[in-house]
């Protein structure tokens, strides 16, 4: 138990010294993340052959951006998953979080199931976009379901 | 397994996985056993940190820790009286700094600052 209250306290103390409060600290990381899949659905449909008009990039770089946007994504997910499985927990207070908890338990799971169809060949063409837009919805989903009410509920900044 | 399975056996494996730790969540702010037959209501603990960091963070420490005011941390302060300093004030603190819904969620999350 006291190990478990040092991490807690050791994690809570490390982001205050950044952020005023914990939730400060995710609703950055997530309003980061929806930053972020705004370049991942921009580039994808670039190399999906429409925006070429827009983003007037190789094709190359446009895959490299893609990549990194990903990965810079995925990266800043993590503080967030964190707070959210292990500190908070599945909670259904209210319409908000059950719909944040919801879309939270499948996010991680649409998107392990998207990086295995992105390495795979055969599948039909629709299935990546598909899958790879079902995580961007889910994290819109739950970036208006976080974020979006910390900034018009309770307040905006660090 | 076929090519087309094994994408959905990874994304409920990984959900399941995720469900499973979220109800878990091990690191779970300890529960005040304070609370127990004080008859004070304790909220929301999430929605408490939020009200706590735009009322009482500035004076008694972002992390509890202290400042202004005393810290909070470890002191394991009775439930009743968390409500007690909150409603009738002290010191520089004015009574009623926070009512109704919002002083139960912070009176669960200061609960838990103590309990640390």
């Amino acid at each position: 138990m006291g190990l478990l209250l040092d991490v807690n306290s050791t994690y809570t103390h490390i982001v205050t010294t950044v952020f005023s409060s914990t939730i400060a600290m995710k609703v950055w990381f997530a309003t980061a993340v929806i930053v972020l899949v705004v370049v991942q659905v921009s580039t994808a449909t670039r190399m999906w052959g429409r925006f070429e008009g827009v983003i007037r990039l190789p094709t190359p770089v446009v895959q490299s951006i893609h990549r990194w946007s990903g990965r810079l994504a995925f990266l800043c997910t993590l503080p967030v998953f964190f707070h959210c499985v292990f500190i908070l927990g599945f909670q259904t207070p209210n319409a908000r979080v059950a719909v944040h908890s919801i879309a939270g338990s499948f996010v991680y799971g649409v998107f392990a199931a998207k990086i295995l169809i992105l390495r795979g060949k055969g599948y039909p063409s629709w299935v990546l976009p598909v899958v790879g837009g079902t995580v961007a919805v889910l994290l819109v989903t739950l970036w208006f379901s976080s974020a979006y009410w910390y900034f018009t509920s309770v307040r905006f900044g660090f | 397994m076929g090519k087309a399975t094994k994408p959905v056996v990874l994304f409920v494996a990984v959900t399941v996985t995720t469900v499973v730790l979220a109800t878990l969540h091990v690191f779970k702010p300890s529960a005040p056993r304070a609370a127990i037959g004080s008859g004070v209501k304790l909220g929301d603990i999430y929605r408490g940190e939020t009200v706590y960091s735009q009322n009482c963070a500035v004076c008694h420490g972002a992390d509890g820790g202290g400042g202004v005011g005393p810290a909070l941390v470890g002191r394991g302060i009775p439930v009743a009286k968390i409500k007690f300093r909150i409603d009738g004030g002290s010191g520089v603190m004015p009574p009623q700094l926070v009512s109704g819904q919002a002083e139960e969620d912070v009176i669960a999350y200061v609960a838990s600052l103590t309990a640390k």
